[in-house]
């Protein structure tokens, strides 16, 4: 069985704080967000307007800069200037978010000994987020998240001294970024710098990995064992420094360099180094390219990402020997993804279409020069097609399916073989996810705006296979009911 | 970390010291039009092209926004909560910052539909009581004083605009458009907003 973090999952009462809207103006079912939301987002958290003070920072500077430009262009007895920000109140934007869920899967699936859970039907609360949500200045905005994850049941310990590096709080995702705007003939362009910490993080579309559906899932049922670099190995295990430009709110580029933290720098932050798969080696690059054509209620995305990792396995990942090293030989991921989205903005209701896919060329020279790998190299794959339609403007109700598929070689060292015919298992897991969810507020202001909202879920996940076999792939079905409060 | 520590740091020190040199960005109050109305202001999905349009007529929607005067469902859902804010001078402010923008037209219509749209737009209906568009929105479509510009504004703004007249919304006070505008169909109204979405 896998234990996964539960995904860290956003839409704060900070930003609306700071912007005045209600949260349907950027999300139709929060974290997924509209036309609107990404733009939001692109200009760096900064955008205001509510009758909050944006930034603790005067930016009686820039309305200065105006007036004196105003003068040169004639406008000197229509502008008077008024800098009406400064006179607000200033709240920080902080904000708290907890998801609690009850977890039944077709089989039990938590082993024992279960403690502090039962083998099955569990009530967790989990994850438990704050949040710095919003501007810093009139150019910088954070995004930035640390997180309590329930601990794992006793049996999910092997009881190896790498247990010791286990923790329940962790710093988790992180955005800060800078946005300007500019002219150049015909061309409007925003521009801006993030510093992230989660590959995919900083992306505008639902469609990358960091805010791709399920938004929560249990913490306690399985999940596939295999996935790729891209989709969360390296979460919170890496710093990154990226230049980004959005050009005539068309074609959106952008181009982020990675390192991972060190053993040390981790475990301070709350990682178990041991959970992930090493250390990078070298600078990974990312590369983000979406040409983003919108009409009247229409915007449709085409994109490409991918990433390169140079991956140096831990030496002893059971801590047994007691060295935080890793190996001298690499392996080597090239993820290459491409997605799309579809969304249409009804009067009271938003429809969205999303589809990504993901192929990793893996070059295994450290795995299998070690026999963890049977193969040299592999190939694995990860699509998502989803449909999701949110009705209502209050009392919002969001439907959505997403089928999902896991692909790729066949590995003896890496997925074992199959007990019955002998053969080498792949980490083929595919399946269906649907949720109804319920969101009171969404369009107006609910009684406890901008300060609360809720989301509250019901999930079902259904296997037909589940690492590499269909046999059993249905103990893990799971139904996930779940109440989220943002506040 | 260390790195990006110092990065956030130095970006940080640059954007608290550094408004004042990039005007292009405008001041902060800009930026929160630019959020939604796009780029330069030229509109963006649903949100409207603010580029170019008359001052005076900026400054009475804000003023009607605030109001809550100007009721159609978009306008309630975002307008509302974003003028909410605005006092008088900074809504002139505004208004005249994006009317010196010069306006792109959204050339997003049915082009077969034009030649219908603007008869419609200089002649009106005289038969179903439809006045010409042309009498105060002027020869270009280029609006006067509070009477907005339409000229190259997005097909589907001005549809769902001339639509909402008939539909009990309303923009301000005093202003005859529910009256002028009701009697114009489907198909008409199509063709106007074509005509108008390429005009210049």
């Amino acid at each position: 069985m896998t234990i996964g973090f539960g995904p860290s999952a956003q839409a704060l009462p900070s930003f609306a704080r700071q912007t005045g809207q209600p949260c349907g103006t950027c999300h139709t079912d929060f974290p997924s967000l509209t036309p609107y939301g990404r733009r939001f987002k692109l200009l760096g958290y900064t955008a205001g307007g509510g009758q909050f003070r944006t930034t603790p920072f005067s930016s009686s500077s820039g309305v200065n800069a105006r007036a004196e430009l105003d003068k040169l262009r004639g406008y000197a007895n229509a502008i008077n200037p008024s800098v009406p920000d400064d006179s607000k109140v200033y709240v920080p934007p902080v904000s708290l978010m907890a998801i609690v869920g009850y977890t039944h899967t077709q089989a039990a699936t938590v082993a024992p000994p279960t403690d502090p859970y039962r083998a099955n039907d569990n009530v967790v609360l989990s994850p438990f987020s704050a949040f710095w949500g919003g501007a810093i200045t009139d150019h910088i905005g954070a995004f930035a998240q640390v997180t309590y994850s329930a601990p794992d049941p006793l049996s999910a310990l092997s009881g190896t001294p790498a247990d010791q590096f286990k923790h329940t709080w962790s710093w988790d995702n992180a955005d800060v970024r800078f946005a300007s705007t500019a002219s150049f003939g015909p061309f409007d362009v925003v521009y801006g710098i993030t510093a992230n910490n989660n590959p995919t993080v900083q992306d505008l579309w639902n469609t990358t990995p960091a805010w791709s559906f399920p938004y929560a899932v249990s913490s306690l049922a399985g999940t596939p064992a295999t996935s790729t670099m891209l989709e969360g190995a390296f979460a919170a295990r890496v710093g990154g420094v990226g230049a980004y430009s959005s050009i005539n709110d068309l074609l959106y580029l952008e181009l982020t360099a990675y390192k991972t933290l060190g053993f040390g720098q981790q475990n301070s932050l709350g990682m178990n180094p041991f959970d992930g798969p090493g250390l990078l080696g070298n600078v990974a690059p990312y590369w983000r390219v979406a040409l983003e054509p919108h009409w009247g209620r229409h915007s449709l995305m085409v994109g490409t990402f991918g990433m390169y990792f140079d991956v140096h396995p831990w030496l002893d990942p059971s801590f047994a020997t007691g060295t935080t090293a890793t190996q001298t030989q690499s392996n080597r991921f090239t993820d290459v993804g491409f997605d799309t989205q579809y969304q249409y903005q009804g009067d009271n209701y938003w429809l969205t279409l999303r589809g990504s896919y993901i192929r990793e060329f893996q070059r295994l020279d450290a795995s299998f020069a070690n026999l963890a790998a049977a193969n040299p190299t592999n190939l694995l794959n990860s699509m998502k097609l989803q449909a999701s339609f949110a009705y209502g403007n209050d009392n919002r109700i969001v439907l959505t399916g997403q089928y999902f598929n896991i692909w790729g070689t066949a590995d003896a060292g890496l997925f074992g073989t199959d007990p019955t015919t002998g053969m080498a298992l792949t980490p083929n897991s595919n399946g269906w996810t649907a949720e109804v969810a319920y969101i009171p507020f969404s369009a107006s202001k609910s009684i406890g705006w901008p300060w609360f909202n809720s989301r509250i879920g019901l999930q079902y996940t259904y296997y037909n296979k589940f690492n590499g076999t269909s046999i059993g792939a249905h103990d893990n079905n799971t139904l996930f009911l779940h109440a989220w409060f943002a506040m | 970390m260390k790195r990006i520590g110092l990065t956030i740091l130095v970006l940080a020190f640059a954007g608290w010291t550094a408004p004042s040199s990039a005007w292009e960005d405008g001041p902060a109050q800009v930026r929160n039009c630019t959020w939604c109305h796009g780029m330069a202001g030229q509109g963006y999905t649903v949100a409207p092209r603010l580029a170019g349009q008359r001052p005076d007529y900026l400054e009475s929607q804000i003023k009607s926004f605030r109001e809550h005067t100007r009721d159609n469902p978009f306008s309630k859902q975002y307008m509302w909560s974003a003028v909410a804010a605005v006092g008088p001078l900074e809504a002139r402010d505004l208004a005249v910052y994006f009317a010196s923008i010069a306006p792109k037209p959204a050339s997003d219509g049915d082009r077969q539909l034009a030649a219908r749209g603007r008869t419609i737009y200089l002649e009106g209906i005289p038969e179903a009581n439809v006045a010409s568009c042309y009498a105060c929105h002027g020869p270009n479509a280029e609006g006067v004083r509070d009477i907005p510009r339409l000229g190259g504004l997005a097909f589907p703004y001005l549809k769902m605009r001339l639509e909402q007249w008939s539909q009990g919304y309303h923009s301000g006070t005093g202003t005859p458009m529910p009256t002028v505008a009701r009697s114009l169909g489907p198909a008409e109204i199509d063709a106007l907003a074509s005509y108008l979405s390429f005009v210049r």
